[in-house]
């Protein structure tokens, strides 16, 4: 019996094979590369001819008066957009949800997915004309408001709030589909039941549509987790520069300079260790969470 | 009382739609604003004067784009990368998201598969341990260098794998019964329910494909084998002054492309993706709602 | 149970991927000609073994452009820009350096990869560091120092003594004098510098002439002076457009660019500070004390001065709020469309961006002033390129060194021998002209040759005489008389060999040596530097932005000061003291 079950399975190893072999060979196998954040590594000894040097990278780095600045940014960065980022396509969500015009949905839907598509490359330059204090809208807005126009880019207390606006506005139409989903799974007959009983929509969309909402809010929240030390390398390395740098740095900008334009392998290396142990600890606390809480099986 | 509470409604629902526009206009702006720029003449769009409208109305940028043979050639690069490269991703996608969807009753190895895929999207070796991985493989400035390193998408695998569970178990089993194996099953039942996941992650891979350019300037040997993004990446990035050696190269700074030059490459490089994005799109929602939520 | 399993899994796929990877490197020793190797690759492996092949007989011919029988292979690497433009049918991999490198002296020379100028620091880098390097290459100072580290570099010192020509040792020196000595490493001479030398990179102060005249204002004999220009830009509507829309000066946040930086200001003010944002802190400026050790330049209190005067500037509105925002193109964007009218930059800024401003807007026009002192007195101005900061540098595996040596006597003879050939230089194909030299592999020139060409044109302006000139000052003599005709698009010629042009103005500086300061550190970068300077770099520009905007109070350069000595800076001062005393 025990023989039959497991030649059911054979069939299910061989279709895992081709993809577990591609995986083993361009993802684990360059994780070697990991031994060189306890290297002082040469180019010209290699990985493994280089001298080992235990922990020194991780307490140079630690050590460096940058890091916990960096670090902090990082997750306030993060969080935010987490934040950000289920807040605004609920939102979204219970808007569109209002909509009876089904063309004027499907519209709207169409795009405001757009901005997905658009590289940060291109955004970065866009955005720079846009958030311009001399010319760009958003401050002509601003100050018809009547207040001081913003240099949102060059001051380092509003530019974490820019990486969280952009990132928000670039993302949110996307986050917003598995909303609307879940919002067609809620009862029809919970919404008439409200009518009946007089209850104006305000009272509708909080009383029910909320709820309705709560669980796959929780759900993807919990999932969002493991991105804490994420706060997106390509937006501020397009965005940034040395003004910004104290609320702006984050470590994944700080690894590509202190490995890319430094050649400080070990200590880059290192730095990204440290990232990846602790985005694993998150994630599966996160998966661990999801299951015990909302019995959920992320993968 | 009733017709009061009847107005408020109509303007909420005024306000509602208004503020929809509003968003929707703030998310179509961006293009509209690179569109103008890339149909207006370079003085006007040097000074910062072209908002939503072209000024000083012209083809040029887009004549001198498409006379450039770098700009078209990195476009057959991209497509054949989209081609392959969507083509293997999918294959493997399908190929994993199968077994892994099983219950753990079912395959026992399954929960040590799928943290064994979850783990490469956690844990990287970085830049140079994959260069020197690509290079070994004599893959250097070769085309499959773009292609298999990225075989297996592991964020389009949960989806679909969650899009495979949420499927009415009774159809395999129906399957099962009639005779089918895995593999029928999997051809028969499972792909053919599954089109909105599929046509989902295929946009995923093929926008991931067409956006990605740091590979194809590491990887790539000469220009004229980069993909669209990465040569659009050496025209949009603005070069350092600093590292200007000018004393000799007095003309060659004068040749440095133009803004609205640019705005035409950012339009025609995003142009594919925007035109397949629509007819995907109705597919989205069921795609990308089953994989990820499951009651 | 499932943990257990799993993580024997991780386990044995870690063994099975040091497996694959080392059986991977093993194929690659064994297999010479690898499935990878399609015809357009260049065939970097084997090009080392038919040099070693070819190393030279015991007879050794020591012609400096005697040829190789039979022929060798030298791989290298190259970037170019979308300006470089190419003759009908050449590349950079197939061109008349290539054709002739090969018919006259049998190297066949091939591109392992050819990348943009943006890229090639970073895509060397990740060569560098994965070991998969050509025979020769051109590198700064960051990358020799750790190749220097690797011993991967041959010693030219030998074949550079027996091969170079004489018109190569004129331009490059002995080994010992000119230039080659920032080339040295314990005795080996493990570079050659392609450039350096050149003294025509200190600032100007380019100013709107039309803004000027319409507020009825000289141009500055001081650095008040500037200051009052550039308020008076700011405040007094010099566009007559009676809007409050235009600044008094550009500047753009990487602020030792070449075009709307700070140097040039700086200089005003007695300050020398360098040190590049994108770059990894290692290009620093350092100049003697009255002590004279070396001290750097960016910690010094006239720096302090300059920054506090910014900073005035800044508080006046004179200079753009956004300016930590906008890189050079930005600023200069910013600069064309008339919203600013004055900014300090080197002799090529007519060139970009202020090129076809004529032509869009013939209303406007730049004057070129020297550089002022805050007294009055001449300003002394400083000069980057005088320290060379591009190598050439010769893979340690090439068996015949020399040939590099020869490529560059190749270059050399045909742009500036006897048998001088225009086709190696400039070529007019069709209405353009095209600029071939920079298809060499390796080149360098006279420091002068602008000056020099600036000279001719002058004359020949003079006489009406063109027919002493060499092509290329035929070619800028020419434009000049097409703009005076009116051809506006020829400007930026007249701005740099014509009247009132930069050539003008440098003549002026190059006339006394002691109106230069020069970096007095050319060594490479030193253990510490490499390991801080990045660090110290951010703080710098962070600190200096700040208080130019008026984020930081001016007292926070003290502070700035003290944590750089504190956080490497001592230790950095220290060894380029012990490199000075051992120099």
């Amino acid at each position: 019996m025990n023989r039959l079950f497991r030649l059911k399975e054979m069939p299910l190893h061989v279709m895992l094979l081709p993809g577990v072999l591609f995986v083993l060979l361009f993802a684990y196998g360059p994780m070697v590369g990991i031994v060189i954040a306890f290297q002082k590594f040469s180019p010209t000894k290699g990985l493994f001819g280089s001298e080992w040097i235990g922990f020194d990278n991780f307490t140079y780095v630690f050590g460096l008066p940058n890091t916990l600045n960096v670090i902090r940014n990082t997750i306030v960065i993060a969080v935010m957009k987490m934040v950000g980022g289920i807040v605004f396509p609920v939102m979204m969500a219970l808007l569109l949800n209002e909509i009876r015009a089904r063309f004027y949905k499907r519209f709207v839907q169409t795009i405001i997915y757009l901005p997905h598509f658009l590289s940060w490359v291109i955004l970065s330059g866009i955005l720079w004309d846009v958030l311009s204090p001399s010319s760009g809208i958003v401050n002509d807005m601003v100050g018809w408001l009547g207040f001081e126009k913003i240099n949102f880019l060059g001051n380092e207390n509003w530019f974490p709030f820019v990486l969280t606006g952009t990132d928000i506005w670039k993302e949110f139409g996307f986050g917003t589909i598995v909303y609307l989903a879940a919002l067609t799974g809620i009862n029809p007959a919970l919404y008439e039941a409200a009518v009946i009983d007089g209850a104006s929509r305000w009272q509708q969309t909080w009383k029910i549509t909320l709820p309705g909402l709560a669980p796959i809010i929780i759900l993807l929240t919990t999932l969002s987790l493991g991105n804490v030390l994420n706060a997106g390398f390509e937006q501020v390395f397009n965005l940034y520069g040395p003004v910004v740098y104290s609320t702006g740095d984050i470590l994944d900008t700080y690894v590509y300079r202190l490995g890319l334009v430094d050649f400080q392998f070990g200590v880059a290396t290192a730095i990204g260790l440290f990232k990846s142990a602790v985005s694993l600890v998150l994630i599966s606390c996160s998966y661990l969470l999801a299951y015990r809480l909302a019995n959920y099986r992320i993968f | 009382m009733v017709q009061h509470k009847g107005l408020s409604r109509t303007l909420t629902t005024v306000l509602i739609y208004a503020i929809l526009a509003i968003i929707s206009l703030a998310c179509l702006l961006p293009l509209i604003n690179v569109l103008a720029v890339s149909f207006s003449s370079n003085g006007y769009a040097t000074a910062g004067l072209v908002k939503l409208w072209p000024r000083g109305f012209t083809l040029g940028p887009y004549e001198f784009v498409l006379n450039k043979p770098e700009f078209l050639r990195s476009m057959g690069v991209s497509l054949q990368r989209v081609l392959y490269g969507v083509s293997l991703n999918m294959l493997l996608t399908v190929l994993i998201a199968y077994p892994l969807a099983k219950e753990a009753s079912q395959f026992r190895m399954r929960t040590a598969y799928a943290w064994f895929f979850v783990f490469t999207t956690l844990f990287a070796g970085g830049l140079i341990p994959s260069y020197i991985l690509v290079l070994k493989l004599h893959l250097i400035d070769n085309l499959a260098a773009l292609v298999l390193p990225g075989a297996v998408p592991v964020f389009n695998v949960i989806l679909l794998l969650n899009f495979f569970r949420s499927l009415p178990k009774e159809m395999s089993e129906a399957a099962y019964i009639d005779g089918a194996g895995h593999w029928q099953t999997l051809w028969k039942v499972y792909i053919p329910l599954s089109a909105p996941a599929l046509a989902t992650i295929t946009l995923f891979s093929i926008v991931g494909h067409w956006n990605e350019w740091f590979n194809g300037l590491i990887y790539m040997n000469t220009p004229n084998h980069y993909p669209l993004s990465s040569y659009l990446q050496t025209v949009v990035v603005n070069r350092d002054l600093n590292s200007l050696n000018l004393t000799q190269e007095l003309q060659i700074l004068q040749n440095l492309s133009d803004r609205t030059v640019k705005a035409a490459q950012i339009f025609l490089g995003a142009l594919p993706v925007l035109i397949v994005y629509p007819f995907l799109q109705r597919y989205f929602m069921t795609g990308i709602v089953m994989g990820s939520v499951k009651e | 149970m499932i943990r257990t399993k799993w993580g024997s899994l991780v386990l044995a796929v870690i063994v099975t991927a040091v497996l694959v990877l080392s059986a991977c490197s093993k194929n690659e020793g064994n297999n010479a000609s690898p499935s990878a190797s399609a015809p357009e690759t260049p065939a970097a492996s084997t090009s080392a073994a038919e040099s070693e092949a070819a190393s030279p007989s015991p007879a050794e011919n020591l012609d400096p452009l005697g040829k190789y029988e039979p022929g060798i292979g030298l791989s290298t690497i190259r970037h170019t820009n979308s300006g470089m433009k190419f003759l009908n049918g050449d590349t950079i991999d197939s061109n008349i350096y290539t054709k002739s490198y090969e018919s006259e002296l049998g190297i066949k020379v091939t591109n392992k990869w050819v990348v943009d100028d943006t890229q090639y620091a970073q895509k060397l880098n990740v060569s560098i560091v994965s070991g998969d390097l050509p025979d020769f290459f051109e590198v700064d100072p960051k990358q020799l120092q750790t190749l220097i580290d690797g011993d991967q570099l041959a010693d030219l010192m030998e074949a550079y003594e027996k091969y170079a020509s004489e018109l190569t040792k004129k331009i490059w020196g002995g080994i010992n004098d000119g230039k080659l000595d920032t080339a040295l490493s314990k005795g080996k001479l493990v570079a050659l510098p392609i450039n350096g030398g050149q003294t025509d990179d200190p600032d100007f102060i380019w100013i709107r002439q039309d803004w000027l005249d319409n507020l009825g204002l000289q141009g500055p004999k001081t650095m008040d002076d500037v200051l009052n220009i550039a308020k008076a830009f700011a405040t007094q509507d010099p566009d007559k457009n009676n809007k409050n829309d235009t600044f008094g000066l550009n500047m753009n946040k990487n602020i030792w660019d070449g075009y709307s930086g700070i140097t040039g200001f700086l200089n005003g003010y007695g300050a020398y500070a360098y040190n590049p944002t994108n770059q990894s802190g290692t290009s620093t400026f350092w100049i003697k004390d009255a002590s004279g050790k070396l001290v750097f330049a960016d910690i010094q209190p006239e720096v302090k001065v300059a920054l506090g005067k910014l900073q005035e500037l800044f508080k006046a509105k004179a200079i753009s709020p956004e300016w930590a925002t906008m890189d050079g193109t930005k600023a200069s964007e910013f600069e064309t469309s008339g919203k600013v009218g004055m900014h300090f930059g080197q002799f090529w800024n007519a060139n970009w961006p202020l090129a076809d401003m004529k032509k869009v807007n013939p209303k406007s026009e730049w004057s070129i002033f020297p550089l002022v002192s805050a007294d009055g007195s001449a300003a002394k101005v400083q000069s980057l390129g005088y320290r060379p900061n591009r190598f050439i540098v010769v893979n340690k595996s090439v068996g015949n060194p020399e040939a590099i040596i020869k490529l560059l006597n190749y270059f050399m003879e045909k742009n500036y021998g006897e048998t001088r050939n225009e086709d190696y230089h400039i070529v007019t194909q069709g209405e353009e002209q095209v600029n071939t030299f920079p298809y060499a592999a390796i080149g360098g020139s006279y420091a002068d040759t602008n000056q020099n060409d600036y000279a001719l044109v002058q004359e020949a302006l003079k006489t009406n005489d063109p027919s002493t000139l060499n092509p290329t000052a035929k070619g800028y003599y020419d434009n000049i008389l097409a703009y005076r005709g009116g051809d506006l698009g020829q400007w930026w010629v007249e701005k740099v060999f014509g009247n009132q042009s930069t050539y003008e103005a440098l003549a002026k500086y190059k006339s006394d040596p002691n109106n230069y300061v020069y970096n007095e550190f050319y060594g490479s970068p030193t253990a510490t530097m490499s390991e801080r300077g990045s660090t110290l770099k951010d703080m710098e520009a962070t600190v200096f932005t700040k208080i130019i905007m008026g984020a930081a109070s001016i007292d926070e350069f003290d502070k700035f000061v003290a944590d750089w000595k504190s956080q490497g800076g001592d230790a950095i001062t220290q060894e380029v003291n012990d490199w000075y005393s051992k120099r």
